[in-house]
C-alpha cells in the first residue's frame, strides 16, 4: 500500500481564485468612494450591523450604480459581470458597515434562484426591480417545530381554482415585515414524514391577503424578526418555482449560495476596526491577538473568493461552503468576546467602540445559527468524508 | 505557460514522491540514514535546481506544487532549504554548488548558528549576514564547518554551525529588493505548505482510521461526535492550504510581503487543532513509535515553532495593524 493518496480524497480542496485584475480594482475605488460619501453618516451602531441593517433609499441607490444583480444577464436588468466583481462589490460594502439589508437577500439567492428556476414571466417582471433596488425578499424556511430539520417542513400549499392555497406558520423570518415577496418551502403532497419528497418553492407577494406578519423581538432590542401565518392566502397559480416537488434541491443549492459569502466572516468587522483605534502598539497582548485575526481574516477572504470563482465557473461548492461558513462564523463570533479580552469594558458605555461591541455581542450568537447551524454544516462535512 | 507547467510538475512530483517515500524511508531518516536513492530521483528530476535557466527555468508559482508534493509524503529531504538557497544564490549572482543546500535561520553569531535544518547532511549552506549599511548572502562550505547535531522533536537534524574559523566561500551583497529577513520569511512559508502537507495526512489517516476502527460494534466514523471532529480537521486543512498556497503566490511576486506571516500563523494554528484531533480519533494506538500518525505529528510539533512561531508572527503583524490604525485595517487586507 502507498505511504499517502490524496488523489482520492473525496473532499477537495478550494482552489485560490485568480488575483484580482486591474479593472476589478477600479470597481472597488469606485465603490470605496460612493461608500465614503454615503455610509459615514449613519450611526457606529447601524453601520456594525450593515447587511442587518435595511435601508431602502441606500439598496435603490446601489441598484442605480449597477451593483446589484451584477452577474445577471442584461435582459433581465442585470449587468453580466463576473462573480469576483460581485464579490468586490460585498465585501466592501461589508467592510465600510454599509446598510445594505434591504437588497442583501434578493441580490444572493432569491434572484439567482428565480433566474435559475423561475418561469420567463417572473424573470422579467421580478429580476430587473430587484436589480434596481426596489424589491425586497425574505427566505420562508424555518417554522416554529422546524429548525435544522428542513426537510420537516408542515406548511402546505394546495392546488385549488386558479391557484396555490397555503396555510401554515413561517418563523424567524427576517425583514418579512419590510419585505415585497418571500420565497417559501412548502409541502404540495405527503406528509412531513415523507421528508424530502413533496416540497415546492413559491414566490409570495407578501401582500396577499390571508398572510398575517408578527414581529418578534430580538434579545438586543432589534425588530428584525418575524412570524408569518399563512391563514389560507392564494396566491396565483404561476407562483409555483421550479418544479412541483421539486422544492428540496433548490433549497439546497440555495443554501450553498447563502453559506459562502463575505458576511460569512466580515459581520463582526466594524468591531475590529473600533478596537483597533483603541489599541497600544506596546501591549503584546493585544498586538499578538490582532495579528492572528488578520491572518485568519486574509484566509478566510482567501477561501471565500475560492468559492466565489467557483460558483463563477458553475462547480458544485455545497462542502467548501459549509467549510467557509463554519470556520468564518467561529471567527466572526470569537471577535466580541476577544475585545472583551483586550479591554474588558462594562457594555454601558457611550462611545463608540461600547456601542459597537454592545451591538457585535448580541448579534454574534446569531451567526452560526441562521444559514445552517454549525452543527449541521458539520454533520454535512463528516458524511462526504466517510462516504 | 504557468498554470501547464503547473500542472505537469504536479503530477510527476506526485508520482515521485508517493512511490519513493514510504514508512522505512521515514523510519530510517529519523534513525539517521539518509535517504540517498530518494534525493537522487529527485536531483534527476531537476527539483534542485528549478530555477536554473539552463534546466527548468521555474518560478516560484510553479515550484509551488513540487514542494506541495513533497510535504504530503513527509519527504525527509532539504528539498524547500536547497530550493531557497539556490534561489537566494541566483539572485546574488552566486552560481548554486551541486549537492543538497540549507540555509541558516539565524546567522547573527555565526560562531553559534542554531537549528540549521539538516546541516550534516547538506553540502553547503546559505546565509544572510546582516550588517550596518548592507547585508550580505554567503555560501558556506559545511566541511570547513564545525558542526554539533542537535535535532528537532520529529527526530529531524538541526544543527549548530560554528564558522567563526573558517570564512565564506562565496559572498555577495543582498539584492535591494530582497528583505534583511528573506531567510526567515521563505523558511516561514515553506515550513507552512510542509504543515499543510502534514495536515492532509493526518486527515487521510483519521478518515481511513475512522472507516475501519469499531467500537461500541459501529465504525467510530458513524459516531456523530467522531465525525464532527473529523470535520474540523478538514477546515483547518483546506485553511492552511489555502493560506500557503496564496502566500507562495504573493511571496512569489514581492518577497517583502507580510503573507509569509499569514501562512505561518494560519498554518501553525491548524497544526496545533489538527494534531490534537488526528490522536483524539487514533486513540491509544497512535501514541505508539509503531504506528504511522506520528510522522506527521512530531513534524508538525516541530515545524510550528521554526522560522518564527504563530506568536512571533502574530505579534508582528499586530503592531503594523494598530500603528497603521482602524481606519487603513481593510485597504491593508485588501
Amino acid at each position: 500500500m502507498r505511504f499517502y493518496c490524496a488523489k482520492n480524497f473525496p473532499v477537495k480542496v478550494i482552489a485560490l481564485a485568480p488575483p484580482l485584475g486591474e479593472d476589478i480594482e477600479q470597481l472597488r475605488k469606485d465603490v470605496r468612494t460612493f461608500l465614503a460619501e454615503h455610509v459615514p453618516q449613519y450611526s457606529a451602531e447601524i453601520r456594525a450591523a450593515s447587511w442587518m441593517s435595511y435601508d431602502r433609499a441606500f439598496s435603490r441607490s446601489m441598484g442605480a450604480r449597477g451593483w446589484i444583480g451584477m452577474t445577471w444577464p442584461k435582459q433581465y436588468g442585470g449587468h453580466e459581470r463576473s462573480s469576483l466583481e460581485r464579490y468586490v462589490v460585498l465585501e466592501e460594502l461589508l467592510a465600510a458597515g454599509a446598510p445594505s439589508g434591504a437588497h442583501w437577500v434578493a441580490d444572493r439567492q432569491s434572484g439567482p434562484l428565480i433566474l435559475r428556476c423561475g418561469t420567463e414571466e417572473m424573470k422579467q417582471s421580478i429580476l430587473p426591480r430587484i436589480a434596481c433596488g426596489e424589491l425586497t425578499f425574505c427566505i420562508g424556511m424555518s417554522e416554529p417545530e422546524v429548525g435544522s430539520d428542513l426537510a420537516s417542513v408542515q406548511a402546505r400549499a394546495e392546488r385549488v381554482a386558479g391557484g396555490w392555497k397555503l396555510s401554515g406558520t413561517k418563523l424567524w423570518t427576517t425583514f418579512a415585515h419590510q419585505a415585497d415577496y418571500m420565497i417559501g418551502l412548502f409541502r404540495t403532497s405527503g406528509t412531513s414524514t415523507d421528508k424530502h419528497k413533496g416540497l415546492s418553492q413559491f414566490v409570495i407577494d407578501l401582500h396577499t391577503p390571508g398572510i398575517e406578519i408578527r414581529t418578534i423581538r430580538e434579545l438586543g432590542g432589534h425588530d428584525n424578526f418575524n412570524e408569518v401565518v399563512f391563514r389560507d392566502a392564494v396566491i396565483r397559480e404561476d407562483s409555483l418555482l421550479g418544479d412541483e416537488g421539486g422544492g428540496w434541491s433548490q433549497v439546497v443549492s440555495e443554501l450553498a449560495l447563502e453559506r459562502s459569502g463575505p458576511e460569512r466572516y466580515l459581520s463582526s468587522f466594524r468591531l475590529l476596526v473600533e478596537a483597533i483605534g483603541a489599541a497600544d502598539r506596546g501591549d503584546s497582548r493585544v498586538t499578538t491577538e490582532l495579528g492572528i485575526m488578520y491572518a485568519e481574516l486574509v484566509t478566510l477572504r482567501q477561501m471565500s473568493l475560492g468559492v466565489a470563482a467557483m460558483l463563477g465557473e458553475g462547480k458544485d461548492t455545497g462542502i467548501a461552503a459549509a467549510v467557509v461558513k463554519d470556520l468564518g462564523v467561529t471567527f466572526e463570533q470569537r471577535i466580541p468576546h476577544a475585545i472583551h479580552d483586550m479591554f474588558g469594558r462594562e457594555l454601558l458605555g457611550t462611545d463608540d467602540l461600547t456601542r459597537v461591541q454592545a451591538v457585535t455581542t448580541e448579534m454574534a450568537p446569531g451567526f452560526s445559527l441562521r444559514g445552517g447551524t454549525r452543527e449541521i454544516l458539520r454533520s454535512l462535512i463528516g458524511r462526504e468524508l466517510l462516504r | 505557460m504557468t498554470a501547464e507547467l503547473q500542472a505537469l510538475f504536479a503530477e510527476s512530483a506526485h508520482e515521485l514522491f508517493s512511490s519513493e517515500v514510504d514508512e522505512n524511508t521515514l523510519r530510517a531518516a529519523e534513525g539517521g540514514t539518509w535517504p540517498r536513492a530518494l534525493w537522487k530521483h529527485v536531483e534527476e528530476s531537476g527539483y534542485t535546481t528549478l530555477f536554473d535557466d539552463d534546466e527548468l527555468g521555474a518560478t516560484w508559482n510553479e515550484a509551488y506544487p513540487i514542494i506541495a508534493a513533497a510535504s504530503e509524503a513527509l519527504a525527509p529531504i532539504p528539498l524547500a532549504e536547497t530550493l531557497i538557497a539556490g534561489w537566494l544564490l541566483r539572485q546574488a549572482g552566486i552560481e548554486q554548488p551541486p549537492g543538497p543546500l540549507t540555509i541558516v535561520p539565524d546567522a547573527s553569531d555565526v560562531a553559534h548558528m542554531q537549528g540549521v535544518p539538516w546541516g550534516r547532511a547538506a553540502e553547503h549552506a546559505v546565509a544572510v549576514i546582516p550588517g550596518a549599511l548592507e547585508s550580505s548572502v554567503v555560501l558556506y562550505r559545511i566541511a570547513h564547518l564545525r558542526v554539533t547535531p542537535g535535532k528537532n522533536a520529529a527526530d529531524e537534524p538541526r544543527d549548530t554551525l560554528d564558522a567563526a574559523a573558517a570564512g565564506p566561500v562565496k559572498s555577495a551583497a543582498l539584492p535591494g529588493n530582497l528583505p534583511a529577513d528573506v531567510v526567515q520569511r521563505f523558511g516561514a512559508l515553506v515550513r507552512a505548505v510542509q504543515m499543510a502537507g502534514a495536515v492532509n495526512r493526518i486527515l487521510e489517516q483519521s478518515v481511513r482510521f475512522a472507516k475501519e476502527r469499531e467500537q461500541f460494534g459501529k465504525q467510530i466514523g458513524s459516531y456523530q461526535a467522531i465525525s464532527h471532529q473529523l470535520a474540523i480537521l478538514t477546515e483547518e486543512k483546506i485553511a492552511a492550504e489555502v493560506a500557503s498556497a496564496y502566500a507562495w503566490r504573493e511571496l512569489a511576486s514581492d518577497a517583502k510581503s507580510n503573507a509569509a506571516g499569514v501562512a505561518k500563523i494560519r498554518a501553525g494554528r491548524a497544526a496545533g487543532i489538527a494534531t490534537t484531533i488526528g490522536h483524539a480519533v487514533h486513540a491509544a494506538i497512535g501514541m505508539t513509535r509503531e504506528h504511522t500518525l506520528h510522522f506527521a505529528t512530531r513534524r508538525l510539533w516541530s515545524w510550528r515553532a521554526e522560522f518564527g512561531s504563530e506568536s512571533h508572527w502574530a505579534r508582528k503583524l499586530g503592531e503594523d495593524v494598530v500603528a497603521r490604525g482602524g481606519a487603513n485595517f481593510w485597504s491593508d487586507i485588501t
